[in-house]
């Protein structure tokens, strides 16, 4: 790692976003293998058991938010999940984790956008929908529209600029201290991949469910 | 004063600086919170776990607008050559 490590900032994340979901892939698929040949009134152990808490968590976090719905939306926050999980704590592996790239990180907030109006054009009927963005008064419009532009570029801005100002620290602490920088590195890779990295998947999820139940919520009343 | 390619870059360096003024807001806001989470964990401590969880997710959210200005000061700093 060195200074060019940090110079190319708007690279596309492309290579390694790709790499994360073929070995993402060939897990799951692995999984899948292993799960369907077990029978319901075995234990399970192991890495199944603890995909079974992860998918009643996601489940039950579905439910709580989603209502009715949460059979579309549990499959979704769950990849979102494990590929911002993986994505985020890449940094751990050497490589420059996916997400510090803007490219990848608007990528997301353009599907978090399809999400959001989505589940509002679906739930509220095109006309209901499009009279929402006149409310609460007519001359508000404009303002509904940039409001809904908004919510997905923050995310996927906020995203960004924690893992790349994260990437970019690393990379000044392996350029400042040279030789002796297995000393300090493992802390910063502690603090800035692992713990920004995971708090980042909790809030990016949390946020694109509120922001989704919302537009759900405002049609049941 | 002649305005070349330095003038150019200096300003650059100059504006990258300013821009990071915008991280006093979110320093505000995350010891505001941290503040009143440690007075909530004062009358309740059972409720520390939840109260924590609430205050990291609300810190990151806060921490939003400093790292616009972050963003801004790196995209300044590109320009440095």
């Amino acid at each position: 790692m060195n200074i060019e490590y940090f110079q190319t900032w708007f690279s596309p994340g492309i290579n390694t976003s790709i790499l994360l979901v073929i070995l993402l892939t060939f897990f799951i698929v692995l999984m899948y293998q292993k799960i369907r040949r077990l029978s319901p009134t075995d234990r399970s152990t192991g890495m199944v058991m603890a995909l079974e808490l992860l998918v009643d968590f996601i489940n039950k976090f579905a439910k709580e938010h989603f209502g009715g719905y949460w059979k579309f939306y549990a499959p979704i926050l769950l990849t979102l999940g494990l590929y911002l999980t993986f994505a985020n704590t890449m940094g751990l592996f050497g490589i420059r984790p996916p997400t510090s790239s803007i490219n990848v990180t608007l990528g997301l907030s353009i599907l978090a956008f399809f999400l959001i109006q989505g589940t509002g054009i679906v739930t509220k009927g095109g006309v209901g929908y499009i009279k929402g963005l006149f409310e609460p008064l007519p001359f508000m419009f404009p303002l509904n529209v940039i409001g809904e532009l908004a919510v997905p570029i923050s995310l996927g801005l906020r995203l960004f600029g924690n893992i790349f100002s994260g990437v970019i620290i690393t990379g000044l602490v392996y350029a400042a201290l040279g030789n002796f920088a297995p000393i300090v590195t493992p802390l910063v890779h502690a603090i800035f991949d692992v713990f920004f990295g995971l708090i980042q998947v909790v809030v990016f999820i949390l946020l694109v469910t509120i922001f989704s139940s919302n537009s759900l919520a405002s049609e049941e009343q | 004063m002649e305005y070349n390619e330095f003038f150019v870059q200096g300003m650059a360096a100059l504006g990258a600086g300013i821009a990071m003024i915008a991280g006093i807001g979110a320093g505000i806001g995350q010891g505001i919170a941290a503040g009143n989470a440690a007075e909530a964990v004062g009358r309740q401590p059972e409720a520390q776990g939840k109260i924590l969880t609430t205050m990291i997710v609300g810190q990151a959210v806060a921490e939003t607008t400093g790292l616009y200005a972050l963003v801004i000061a790196f995209i300044l700093i590109g320009n440095l050559g």
